[in-house]
């Protein structure tokens, strides 16, 4: 537990406003700590992180746009990522994916002796656990940690993934990234809506927009927004002429 | 999101289908379980009794002829058990097939088994008793075990259809009280209730009382039929739970033109809006509109919903609960109103709608 002499700075995240209002009187008259920021959905919620570096996040699971449990997962990766305490009302199955007892949760209506034992044993997501939360719904977004701070990217903003040396460089249609996740684990999270065309190239086949022949007898793909054709690698060109014409 | 396609139909809609029915339990299980002592031992009693019946129809009953009780009871009782010990193997090392197959392997092993008993009878009685039993005994006791397998597997069959038709009951009972009771609505608003307490006590109190409207009805039997005031009735209440938590994000649009005394089933227009409200409102961050439409016009009644689409990517699991309701509702009111009720669900880009229909005569509307 950090910040042992001053306040814990919490941050409350929920979509009901009722919800977030029970937490943050709970956490006011039993003088848990500060509720720093209220965020309504997990974009807001990494958003506020980011500006209030709060040491804890009560996140519930169920949220629009997009869920807690993504958001966990994007928080991460940060270098000093908040210790997180789920709530939810009826969602065991999501958190089965990973120990428990490592990381708080709360089930809602939340009493405040537990989310006191919750704030007094504090722990933060790890590697394997974030790892699991991967294996839970395909994710929304893409984060990567870049100078200004974690950088989020809507999935149907991507057009390609590419493997280069070490990293992945991801482009979007704002520019482009790195991240480090291996390609065949973002091929499988996203199957039916990226293919794998070459051994280091994933497309979104929305973006899909010409298969041309190229002059030393390949193919190749053109993709909206991308000024360079993708090389297909011959033992895919059968699949994706196949899938291009079913477009 | 594929709503409107009715690929992954719900299993109460599929339960007369054999398909459905292998797939609630292992086709295995047509085998009694052989391998307990339990079982052994009625089998032994029922095998004894055929024994007793067939003396007593050769020999009389006051000429019994415990002779041929006992010959029948050896050679019988060596058959049965070791007919369960063969059924007992072939129960644990089946691999997964098919009713016909189990039944086919079955009958199979009952019949190569008493084939090679009366090899074996034979055989022991022509060495040790130069007694010779004639083919015409063997082909008689073939047809005799073929003729009772088939008879006794026929039973099995018939034993397990109907302990899988109690189960399926069961499991669709228990789909439709849970589908009628979502439990993540129902802490939710525990939840809402217990913050708006401090904040609000009426408000709270009036949340209280929906509550237990709508838990009430959702534990009457289904299929009962209440006038559309109210259901309507109802459904407001579940509007005004749902707007607490959901806030400005929830906007409900209502168009009834309908005497108040139509008679609908109970929950037939509330699972709808709580459709509408679990995919397309509580996904999206900014919320949206709901459209009720509820009228009734020469001998129809015609119940719309609209809801706005919400792309999440992380449905498939919601999907089937939808999917599940609306079949709830369209065996509901297929059981009511017969085969003549139309159930549409369209999906379009940004809008999802459902349009139930069926006709609906009543003197009290027509008068």
């Amino acid at each position: 537990m950090r910040n042992c002499e001053s306040n814990m700075k919490i941050l409350v995240v929920d979509d009901e406003s009722l919800a977030r209002a029970r937490l943050c009187r709970f956490i006011e008259t039993a003088e848990l700590g500060d509720v720093v920021c209220q965020a309504q959905n997990g974009i807001e919620a990494i958003e506020a992180v980011e500006k209030f570096a709060p040491d804890v996040v009560l996140m519930d699971i169920q949220m629009p746009g997009m869920d807690g449990l993504e958001a966990a997962q994007h928080l991460s990766q940060l270098d000093t990522p908040p210790a997180i305490i789920f709530t939810t009302a009826y969602d065991e199955y999501a958190l089965q994916a990973f120990d428990v007892q490592a990381v708080g949760y709360l089930l809602k209506p939340v009493r405040v002796d537990d989310l006191k034992t919750a704030l007094s044993r504090l722990t933060k997501i790890n590697k394997v656990q974030a790892h699991a939360l991967n294996k839970s719904p395909r994710r929304s977004h893409i984060s990567a940690k870049t100078h200004q701070g974690l950088e989020l990217i809507p999935i149907e903003n991507i057009s390609l993934f590419r493997a280069d040396h070490k990293y992945i460089s991801v482009f979007h249609k704002l520019g482009e990234l790195l991240i480090d996740e291996p390609l065949k684990e973002l091929e499988d999270e996203f199957e039916g809506e990226f293919v794998r065309v070459h051994r280091n190239a994933l497309v979104s086949i929305k973006a899909i927009s010409g298969f041309e022949k190229v002059d030393d007898g390949g193919y190749a793909l053109r993709l909206t927004g991308f000024d360079e054709a993708i090389p297909i690698s011959r033992r895919h060109v059968a699949g994706i002429r196949k899938l291009v014409k079913g477009l | 999101m594929p709503k409107s396609s009715d690929t992954q139909a719900a299993p109460i809609n599929t339960h007369t289908q054999p398909g459905y029915l292998a797939s609630l339990v292992d086709p295995k299980e047509l085998i009694p379980d052989l391998c307990q002592g339990r079982s052994v031992l009625w089998v032994i009693l029922f095998s004894e009794a055929l024994v007793i019946v067939l003396t007593l129809l050769s020999s009389g009953a006051l000429d019994f002829s415990w002779e041929q009780f006992g010959m029948l009871s050896l050679y019988v009782q060596w058959m049965v058990l070791m007919c369960a010990a063969g059924l007992c193997r072939l129960r644990m090392h089946l691999p997964s097939m098919n009713i016909n197959a189990v039944t086919g392997s079955a009958f199979t092993v009952i019949v190569i088994i008493n084939l090679g008993l009366c090899l074996f009878t034979q055989w022991a009685l022509n060495y040790f008793l130069f007694e010779n039993l004639g083919w015409d005994w063997l082909l008689r006791n073939q047809l005799i075990t073929a003729i009772l397998a088939a008879l006794l597997l026929h039973y099995f069959y018939v034993q397990m259809q109907s302990n899988l038709r109690a189960r399926s009951e069961l499991q669709s009972r228990v789909q439709a009280l849970h589908s009628r009771i979502r439990p993540h609505f129902l802490f939710n608003s525990m939840n809402i209730i217990a913050s708006l307490i401090h904040v609000d006590p009426d408000k709270a109190e009036q949340a209280v009382e929906d509550l237990s409207e709508l838990f009430r009805a959702s534990l009457k039997e289904a299929g009962s039929e209440v006038s559309l005031k109210q259901e309507l009735e109802l459904c407001k209440k579940y509007v005004n739970i749902e707007q607490l938590r959901l806030g400005d994000r929830l906007h409900v649009e209502w168009h009834i033109d309908a005497p108040d005394k139509t008679r609908i089933p109970l929950l037939t227009l509330q699972p709808l809006i709580e459709n509408a409200i679990y995919h397309g409102i509580a996904p999206s961050p900014t919320g949206g509109k709901v459209n009720i439409t509820l009228s009734y016009n020469d001998g129809r009644i015609f119940l719309q919903v609209k809801n706005p689409v919400t792309h999440t990517r992380q449905n498939n699991r919601k999907e089937q609960g939808n999917h599940m309701a609306l079949e709830n509702i369209r065996h509901r009111l297929h059981a009511l109103y017969g085969e003549n009720v139309m159930m549409a669900t369209e999906q379009q880009a940004q809008q999802f709608t459902i349009t139930i229909e069926y006709s609906y005569k009543d003197t009290q509307v027509n008068n």
